[in-house]
């Protein structure tokens, strides 16, 4: 997992993300970024971190000496996300089933509300409870941000695994339904398919360059015009 | 000798494992860009973490 730290204003850091369009979770006013460089006494910036599945610290220095031999390092012994990994909740309640616990951490999320109604009437059980309802709808509202913006990719992925794994719970209901409207909005339905043509058209810049690919963009703009994908298109071709 | 080895043995010492007091909490005014639940030392517990810090400017 990638995550970056700039101890910068939201007001800096969001529109700068959205101009590059960052695809990986970006914080704004961290200051987890200096406590970690004072650690290991480095004060310059851009800065890497490498933490291994314990939470070792197990390379730092600057981005570009990051090499596939510390990540493969780094990945030993992690676990491998799953479908479910972005479902995943974890927390320490006191009194909380801890087999709950476990199936929130594995993101089966279904399965832990029934070991709560299981225990139902124990402190710990209610409020794992309560947690997990929060988290669903945090879920929720960041899926809903992410369509919004034209992230479809991760965000429907998403919606898909949290509408399969509560389909028998009251919550899932209102995610189904969110699920179907998505699936009948022909706007949206529009963009994920500018999303896939540009996808196409950034492998081609990926792999030959953007003189070639300029081609596979344009036509992206001119065939989804006024969708995110065409307005990305576009600024990769300039003007 | 003894110099190199605590050079060498710096970066795995730098962080304590997650649950020790000492090591940072990732914290943030607010979050772009994220799906799922907020990042913590805790909920990024058996995953492998690039941590990019940076700026703008």
């Amino acid at each position: 997992m990638v995550l970056a730290l700039s101890n910068e204003p939201a007001s800096k850091v969001v529109p700068y993300v959205e101009q590059y369009d960052l695809p990986f979770p970006v914080a704004s006013g961290s200051k987890a970024g200096g406590k970690l460089g004072a650690m290991v006494g480095q004060k310059g910036i851009p800065h890497s971190y490498l933490l291994n599945p314990e939470g070792r610290l197990v390379w730092h220095g600057h981005p570009g000496a990051l090499t596939n031999k510390h990540i493969k390092a780094a990945l030993v012994g992690a676990d491998r996300a799953g479908p479910n990994a972005v479902l995943s909740w974890r927390g320490e309640i006191d009194g909380a089933p801890p087999k709950a616990l476990e199936a929130a951490a594995d993101g089966e999320l279904a399965d832990a509300f029934k070991l709560i109604e299981k225990a139902a009437g124990s402190a710990g059980a209610g409020a794992l409870e309560e947690c997990l309802t929060a988290h669903v709808a945090d879920l929720r509202k960041q899926i809903d941000a992410a369509v919004g913006r034209g992230d479809f990719g991760q965000s429907l992925a998403a919606l898909e695994s949290l509408a399969k794994e509560l389909k028998r719970h009251p919550l899932g209901g209102a995610i189904l339904e969110r699920q179907r409207e998505i699936e009948n909005d022909e706007t949206i339905q529009n963009e994920i398919e500018a999303a896939e043509a540009l996808d196409k058209a950034l492998e081609l810049v990926a792999n030959r360059g953007i003189k070639k690919a300029k081609k596979s963009l344009e036509s992206v703009v001119k065939r989804f015009p006024s969708t995110h994908a065409a307005k990305r298109a576009q600024g990769l071709i300039g003007g | 000798m003894n110099r190199l080895a605590l050079i060498a043995a710096l970066p795995l010492l730098a962080l304590a494992p997650a649950e020790d007091p000492m090591s940072p909490e990732i914290d943030a005014e607010s979050w772009s860009r994220h799906l799922g639940q907020t990042p913590s030392l805790q909920s990024l517990k058996g995953r492998a973490v690039l941590i990019e810090v940076w700026a703008t400017w």
